[in-house]
């Protein structure tokens, strides 16, 4: 039985998106007043911290694999795609200021946050596959799409 | 009509659109595939929350180039299908960004396949 609240992972500062802005708001008003290469660094810092318990979340659940077949862990599941949508949002707003030379010094936060979003897509696959699934209890009207969609072109193509 | 891998195109119900709502579907094959016979590989997005499952892949508006048309959609998997170029009635609606589409495609290979998908 394994617990794990990945959004946790993400430090308050963080998960209330104060992190993120103050990355942004450092560039915007106070780049010309302060030099900023040192809060860049540390905030940079707790972003790899936070990409460095990822990874060693995914290793875990990789060495856990034979124990969580067949567990429920559709908590954890929600949990990882509640933290991607909102690392997908942060990694989407440093993009669109990627355009403009004067952010280009956010590109490290980028590359962080880029790679968070791997390792968690890799951590929700391990879940999904582990996972205890639901029964089926009713064939859904797309999958009986699908399988005609693809019955009609096979007809099409044997018949030319 | 070139249909490119990552594409988005919604295709109209098999039998027609009178028989159920046309889905959104990304394309998966190569182009150099959906060139040697004009067909191609897709597979179906749904907004539906009834079948979002653990073959479900859920997508947002930062996976793609433009925001999509609804809330809540998920990719399902293992509805993977076939389709003529031909059967396609109304221009591209998307395309899906490339780390995403890598994502995506590593989880059908995972899920779906038992195979590594991963690109080189």
């Amino acid at each position: 039985m394994i617990t794990l609240d990945l959004n946790s992972v993400l430090n308050s500062q963080y998960r209330e998106n104060r992190g993120y802005k103050k990355l942004l708001s450092w560039h915007f008003l106070l780049r010309s007043l302060i030099p900023i290469s040192w809060p860049l660094k540390k905030a940079n810092r707790k972003l790899a911290t936070i990409l460095t318990t990822l990874k060693e979340t995914h290793a875990y659940l990789i060495e856990m694999t034979p124990e969580l077949k067949g567990t429920d862990l559709h908590t954890e599941i929600r949990s990882a795609e509640k933290l991607l949508e909102y690392l997908y949002e942060q990694q989407g707003v440093l993009e669109d200021h990627m355009s403009q030379s004067r952010f280009r010094a956010l590109q490290p936060s980028l590359d962080i946050t880029s790679e968070m979003i791997h390792v968690l897509h890799s951590i929700s696959r391990v879940l999904r596959k582990n996972t205890l699934k639901q029964p089926l209890t009713k064939r859904s009207e797309e999958a009986i799409l699908a399988v005609n969609r693809s019955k009609k072109t096979m007809n099409k193509l044997y018949g030319r | 009509m070139a249909v490119n891998q990552r594409d988005v195109y919604i295709l109209p119900h098999p039998f027609g659109n009178n028989h159920g709502e046309p889905h959104p579907h990304i394309v998966l094959s190569v182009l150099e595939a959906n060139e040697y016979e004009n067909t191609f590989v897709a597979v179906m997005i749904t907004s539906s929350a009834v079948t979002k499952d653990d073959l479900s892949f859920p997508i947002n508006d930062r996976m793609f180039e433009k925001p999509l048309a609804k809330k809540d959609c998920h990719v399902r998997m293992h509805l993977v299908t076939m389709a003529f170029k031909e059967d396609i009635d109304r221009p591209k609606i998307n395309t899906m960004k490339i780390a995403a589409f890598k994502e995506l495609m590593e989880d059908i290979g995972d899920l779906i396949f038992d195979y590594d998908f991963q690109s080189k």
